[in-house]
């Protein structure tokens, strides 16, 4: 079903999108990619293992001490070389960390749910594929539609109030699922998931912009391209710690297999409510990284710099000066 | 009424942190948006877990039951689990004689199902149901859009049958009517039958040598009705 689209965006990709800044030619370094692949791949199959080990296995533990023993090398690699992959000294602008943090833990917040909700959905309410998607509809028009209030208020406003408000409408959005029965009203969760949705709205496109604003203008590409790889990999590490857990805690709570045989409807009713018990363990991690990502949300600030009026002016500049 | 409340007090917290500039006035007015807003949470959440605002209510009905089978008065149920405990009910109303399949009960943890053996003349289905509903206009108002105004909590089930009534298990049912396929058990069943109808009447007789012709056809009847029931109970103990 994908390949279609994928089809269409690169086509249209070619053709409509300008190049806003010069690019140059870069050669690839076999070795950078290589321990990023295995640093981040080692680190990622660690945590996506936990669900099925338990976290002290040694599968989990050497991988993901592999992994981070790969990505010190990258890093240091990356610091070191004239043309890095990642140029890693973006982090040395305070506020493009901060929004690189802000950025990933809300992804890892948003994406570890967007994959369990529908399991729930699915599994426990026993809704078809097709009802689940469009439960979680809403909540995603709902990004689309705020978009452009979001981008007005980032010019006229800064970040500051954004970025804490967002993070408390998806901290506090998240905290019902905590309670979540087999019972629960769709409707409810279709609300709940439209105030996540609208808080996130509110502090990804703001508080990214804001941080590349703040870069100085060579290391802009840069920032794009340690902006998405952070985001990637902290919102996969995010997705499998968040089913690893629910398929632990549903694993151990289960019912054993004779009460199947000897008492069917208890059996069914004690699995429900194993699963229930995964689900509210993983919606537990998911307020935590909600709760994270408000944390941060308080060091980002407003200065004179953040609007992105300036920043159209500083590139035409550029380009102005590049092109000479 | 609720979660719409939670769109508002979320839209209008945002508004005001966001977009007023005098900020003591912005924020303050943002807090108690929040305010209102996580107070809506909590009564949403309240009332999907802990049913606030509602209350249990029981609701009575009684239906008159049909055999199962044609033939004789026949109640089936079918064990869910090995242990026992779990059990549906299979069984006819008087509309549903004919239709393809009969009606059961609920298959639920919570439904319990008994059979009362009386011989009150007739054959009945007590249904005790017990469900969530609203407290009052206003809590169905509140929380009315959920559309949890009637979930299901328990039900029991009361089966009040006669003595001439046969409650088997579906397996026993279909073993039963084998049984009595067989040309050897349904020559005992006549030889046996033609006795005891002959004995019962003949004690009548005895009582009240000026029984008249329908009377006795009567106590025939009766005997016959009785003796069928007798032996289907004991060809069911033979199939343990």
């Amino acid at each position: 079903m994908i390949i279609p689209i994928v089809i269409v965006v690169l086509v249209a990709a070619v053709f409509f999108m300008h190049p806003v800044i010069k690019t140059r030619k870069t050669k690839l370094d076999v070795l950078s990619l290589i321990e990023s692949t295995l640093g981040f791949g080692a680190i990622l199959y660690g945590f996506s293992s936990v669900g099925d080990d338990g976290w002290g296995s040694p599968i989990v533990i050497s991988t993901i001490i592999i992994g981070l023993v790969f990505i010190v090398l990258f890093g240091i690699r990356q610091l070191r070389m004239d043309e890095p992959f990642l140029e890693l000294r973006v982090f040395k602008v305070k506020k493009f960390s901060v929004a690189a943090a802000l950025s990933s833990a809300t992804n890892m917040a948003m994406v570890g749910v967007e994959m369990i909700l529908p399991l729930y959905l699915q599994i426990v309410k026993g809704m078809s594929a097709f009802h689940s998607g469009l439960t979680l509809l809403p909540g995603a028009l709902l990004i689309g539609v705020m978009s452009p209030i979001t981008g007005r208020a980032f010019d006229k406003y800064g970040p500051k109030d954004l970025a804490r408000m967002g993070m408390f409408l998806l901290t506090a959005g998240t905290i019902p699922f905590l309670f979540l029965t087999k019972d629960t009203p769709v409707l409810d969760i279709v609300i709940l998931y439209m105030i996540r949705m609208f808080g996130i709205s509110m502090v990804m496109m703001p508080t990214t912009t804001d941080g590349m604003n703040a870069l100085p203008f060579d290391l802009m590409s840069h920032g794009t391209a340690v902006n998405n790889t952070v985001r990637q990999v902290f919102s996969s590490m995010g997705t499998a710690i968040l089913i690893s857990i629910l398929t632990n805690v549903t694993n151990a709570t289960k019912p054993g297999k004779g009460l199947l045989h000897s008492a069917p409807l208890q059996y069914k009713d004690d699995f429900f409510n194993a699963t229930l018990g995964g689900y509210h363990a993983a919606f537990a991690v998911a307020i935590l990284f909600c709760l994270i990502a408000f944390g941060i949300s308080f060091m980002v600030k407003n200065s004179s710099k953040s609007k992105s009026i300036d920043m159209t002016k500083d590139a035409a500049a550029a380009v102005k000066a590049g092109d000479k | 009424m609720i979660q719409i409340s939670i769109l508002i007090f979320a839209g209008l917290a945002y508004y005001f942190a966001v977009f007023i500039t005098n900020k003591k006035v912005g924020y303050g007015l943002s807090f108690t948006f929040v305010a209102l807003f996580i107070l809506s949470i909590g009564l949403l959440v309240g009332n999907e877990y802990n049913h606030i605002g509602m209350e249990k209510v029981t609701k009575d009905r009684t239906v008159q039951i049909s055999t199962v089978q044609k033939g004789s008065n026949v109640l089936l149920y079918k064990p869910v689990g090995t242990n026992g405990k779990e059990n549906v009910y299979i069984y006819r109303t008087p509309d549903t004689v004919d239709a393809k399949k009969p009606l059961h009960t609920k298959a639920d943890l919570h439904v319990d199902n008994k059979v009362k053996v009386e011989d009150n003349g007739s054959a009945t289905l007590t249904q005790k149901t017990t469900r969530w509903n609203y407290k009052n206009g206003f809590y169905d108002f509140l929380f009315g859009l959920s559309g949890n105004g009637n979930d299901f909590v328990s039900q029991k089930n009361t089966f009040n049958v006669g003595s001439d009534w046969l409650v088997l298990t579906t397996d026993q049912a279909s073993k039963l009517s084998k049984k009595m396929k067989d040309k050897s058990v349904q020559a005992q069943m006549k030889s046996e039958g033609e006795k005891y109808v002959k004995s019962t009447v003949m004690k009548a007789m005895q009582q009240n040598p000026s029984m008249t012709k329908a009377q006795i056809a009567k106590v025939t009847k009766q005997a016959e009705s009785a003796f069928k029931v007798q032996a289907a109970k004991n060809l069911v103990k033979t199939l343990k």
